[in-house]
């Protein structure tokens, strides 16, 4: 009897989700792997089986593909040589007993809680040829202001839009790492000291390795993130000037929704989930064996 | 002698880190200071003088953005949208939360690896199959379907953060309330999810950020102009007001959508860098 009871409670409790989650996260994920060997263009219902040819052409014959795959990489290296060591300079800054800690960790949080499209459009505004502030500041320094815009402009597009994802995502791992640092026990640091050890010795020897958890999992936020990219950029650029922004999920978007090529966009998605889980899947095995190291 | 030189080169080692600390904090803080002084101008003074404060603060601009430009019909939307979403998320995502966490029974690992694997797929993966789905059930293009995919999408993350929660809390307190006579739900009602409440602070703020902020699915989901959500509405503004080059009234647009996450994370600080570390840890 209070089985039975139970058992309807759990069936009860569980519905709701199990349905919502069910019907429409689980089931358009596992479809899109039977979508993306379609044929299916336009709105009309006629679709046509092509095994793995959306996979063929987007591998060996499509230059935008590989364009847009270089770019997300560019965001990729760039914040992994600039974002991570960064975050772990300002983390080991704020948990050395410094006066405003507080004040300075929520400020560099603040950017990562604001809307994607408010920081694209008010960067799109620090890059603008008029009243943009980086024109005003390279003329303070007597450099050569961009006329047409820096996000206009070909060669200068996409490291602007790299540098605002990394304004935007610094406070993130900052916060991240700092929570790392701070359980690390002071006596570990004092005894570095005592054996002689100096700020740098002391972050490489006793900071890394007992952060190593922390770093591996704030790379693997970074992977997803940078490969995921998308608002920033469709906001700032659509991807142009010509393709020169595109990364994979702008241009699976204009596939899919301006280009209404269903099958093909979805091959797209499809790459982009492999892509993610085999760098992390790597990523996870080559630290693992640096670790036994310590 | 030693021990002052190292002193010495200890206080120059931390006003060198103050520097760098406060470098970086004029960088995120300026261009937002720069934008609040941008939305009280004219579009004539954003051009002569793009560093200065505004000769007279325009407040015009939020009228007009507000009214003319249709941001406030937008945030209206908005806050319709985020309560809506959150209030189903945390109801349901609390009861499937409590019974992965509090009872045994068949097949509840899998079912909890099926919420948690929710966590590593990229949203896009299933974009098409869902704006298909949601077209042929006649939900696109409305908020059944918006706000439907929202909860959908919110499950795994709300799911994981208050599982953990109900873990968490003692056995005698549910065992006593059915000694008592309550049923199953009394107790979830009454003692668990009062108990929860920090679980439902924490994930009803990151679901807050979320959904407030939420653009790639909106874009998909939403057409018709009257059903723009915030991020929708500016979005759009850049491309209309580029060319009309009212620029005054895109800033106030812009402060208009910064404004509640500044109120939000202010007031809930704490638990925001808490939470966020917990959950990253943890995970």
């Amino acid at each position: 009897m209070a089985n039975r009871e139970k058992i309807k409670t759990v069936i009860l409790f569980l519905t709701p989700a199990v349905v919502l989650y069910g019907v429409f996260f689980l089931f358009p994920m596992a479809q899109a792997f039977y979508v993306a060997l379609f044929q299916w263009r336009g709105v009309s219902m006629d679709k046509q089986f092509v095994g793995l040819a959306n996979f063929h052409k987007l591998l060996f014959e499509d230059p935008i593909f590989w364009a847009a795959l270089g770019h997300n990489l560019a965001f990729l290296v760039v914040s992994l040589l600039v974002v991570i060591p960064l975050a772990l300079f300002f983390a080991t800054a704020l948990n050395s007993k410094l006066r405003g800690a507080q004040t300075f960790r929520a400020i560099y949080l603040f950017p990562n809680m604001i809307s994607v499209v408010a920081v694209a459009v008010l960067w799109a505004f620090v890059y603008h040829p008029n009243i943009g502030m980086l024109n005003a500041i390279v003329k303070v320094f007597g450099g050569h202001a961009s006329d047409n815009g820096w996000l206009g402009d070909p060669k200068t597009a996409l490291p602007c839009i790299i540098g605002t994802s990394m304004w935007y995502s610094l406070g993130f791992y900052i916060v991240l790492f700092l929570a790392g640092v701070q359980s690390i026990p002071r006596s570990f640091y004092e005894a570095a000291e005592i054996d002689g050890a100096g700020a740098w010795a002391q972050f490489r020897f006793v900071t890394i390795p007992l952060l190593w958890e922390i770093l591996k999992l704030g790379i693997i936020y970074l992977i997803i993130h940078t490969i995921n990219i998308f608002g920033l950029v469709w906001v700032m650029t659509e991807g142009g000037p010509s393709n020169h922004t595109d990364t994979l999920l702008t241009y699976l978007y204009r596939l899919a929704f301006m280009d209404s090529n269903f099958g093909y966009a979805t091959a797209v998605g499809v790459v982009v989930f492999i892509f993610i889980f085999l760098i992390v899947v790597s990523f996870i095995r080559l630290m693992r064996r640096e670790v036994v190291e310590y | 002698m030693a021990r002052a030189s190292r002193r010495g080169r200890g206080g120059l080692r931390r006003a060198l880190l103050y520097v760098a600390l406060v470098v970086y904090s004029v960088i995120v803080v300026y261009p937002m200071v720069w934008l609040l002084a941008a939305s009280l101008k004219t579009s004539r003074e954003l051009f002569v003088s793009p560093w200065k404060l505004p000769a007279v603060p325009q407040w015009e601009n939020f009228s007009r953005v507000w009214s003319k430009v249709g941001i406030g019909q937008c945030f209206i939307n908005s806050v319709f949208v985020t309560v809506v979403s959150m209030f189903f998320i945390l109801l349901i995502g609390s009861m499937a939360a409590y019974a992965l966490a509090r009872f045994v029974f068949k097949g509840r690992d899998l079912l909890h690896n099926a919420f948690m694997s929710g966590m590593m797929f990229p949203v896009f993966l299933g974009i098409v199959p869902l704006f298909l789905l949601l077209r042929n059930l006649g939900m696109w293009d409305n908020y059944y379907g918006l706000i439907a995919s929202y909860v959908a999408f919110s499950l795994p993350f709300t799911v994981f953060i208050l599982t953990g929660f109900f873990r968490s809390l003692p056995h005698e307190l549910s065992e006593a309330g059915m000694i008592d006579g309550c049923s199953h739900f009394t107790v979830f009602w009454r003692i668990m999810l009062p108990l929860a409440k920090p679980g439902l602070i924490a994930a009803g703020i990151f679901n807050f950020f979320g959904i407030w902020n939420e653009y790639p699915l909106a874009l998909v989901i939403i057409s018709r102009t009257e059903l723009r959500t915030l991020p929708l509405g500016i979005a759009n503004l850049l491309m209309t007001q580029q060319y009309e080059t009212d620029w005054g009234a895109l800033f106030a647009g812009l402060v208009i959508v910064m404004l509640p996450t500044l109120i939000v994370y202010l007031f809930f600080q704490r638990q925001i860098t808490e939470g966020l570390t917990a959950g990253a840890i943890k995970g």
